[in-house]
């Protein structure tokens, strides 16, 4: 295992980097030219940022649910990884989310922040999951790995909250449900697949850095084995 | 459409403080003794 990943991997990654660039660019492009919003006026065009972050942040950390199961079921480094570097990205979007919110919230609600069903949900997702880094970052024993998948498995319980959250309380401002002009519901979609693909490019850059870590951690095992073996020899 | 904008740069600039951090931290890695 060297510290670069295999040259098929980079080679890939360099397209979905491409795509992801030029989706991005488009889908602002898109957001320019979408229809202004008669009531709300251009504050509304917030919406094709926010919500695609949204679905991508549950997407990221589902990636990471999956992944927390498939490495306590078979303990093998690369399921911790891709885990780990999925409820990184999750974050990030997460953050987008909270900062692109409020400005919504403030427009369309006359309040930066209120303790409304969603937003309450999501922030405290957006604490679990910068917590999950925290306490992952904190852990250098062995059991670092099996610590972070109980931790994206037990913090995805409150995904379902998140989403059911609009039905489940009163006092609910999000939308259960939105109807759509087709050419805003057009840019919005076209939102939700660039940012995707964004998550996926930032995905593999982020697995990289497990696996250069991991792989210098071994380099470092064999180095200390060769070494003790030496001393033995002698 | 103030606050789109402010919106719209604050969450590229995030992506963007992100991704340099994200490069400096892979080079690290790399460079790791």
């Amino acid at each position: 295992m060297t510290r670069d990943v295999p040259r098929w991997w980079s080679q890939g990654a360099r397209w979905v980097w491409i795509l992801a660039a030029v989706l991005v660019a488009a889908s602002l492009w898109m957001i320019v030219r979408a229809p202004i919003e008669r009531i709300m006026g251009p504050v509304q065009k917030i919406v094709y940022i926010h919500v695609p972050s949204a679905i991508v942040t549950l997407l990221a950390f589902g990636v990471t649910f999956a992944a927390g199961i498939a490495y306590l079921a078979t303990k093998q480094w690369i399921w911790d990884a891709i885990g780990a570097a999925s409820c990184e990205v999750g974050l990030v979007f997460a953050s987008v989310v909270m900062i692109t919110g409020p400005l919504w919230a403030r427009s369309a609600w006359n309040t930066w922040w209120t303790w409304e069903p969603r937003l309450t949900t999501f922030l405290i997702l957006w604490i679990l999951y910068a917590g999950y880094q925290i306490i992952r970052s904190s852990l250098k024993s062995a059991s670092k790995r099996t610590i972070s998948a109980v931790m994206g498995i037990v913090f995805f319980a409150n995904l379902p909250i998140v989403w059911k959250s609009v039905e489940w309380w009163r006092g609910a401002l999000h939308p259960k449900n939105v109807t759509m002009a087709p050419d805003m519901r057009q840019v919005l979609l076209f939102g939700m697949l660039a940012w995707f693909v964004v998550y996926v490019a930032v995905f593999e850059r982020r697995l990289r850095l497990e696996w250069a870590r991991e792989a210098a951690t071994r380099e470092a095992h064999a180095t200390a084995d060769s070494a003790l073996l030496e001393a033995r020899v002698r | 459409m103030t606050y789109a904008i402010i919106a719209y740069a604050l969450s590229l600039l995030l992506w963007i403080i992100y991704l340099l951090a994200l490069g400096r931290r892979l080079r690290a890695a790399h460079d790791r003794r």
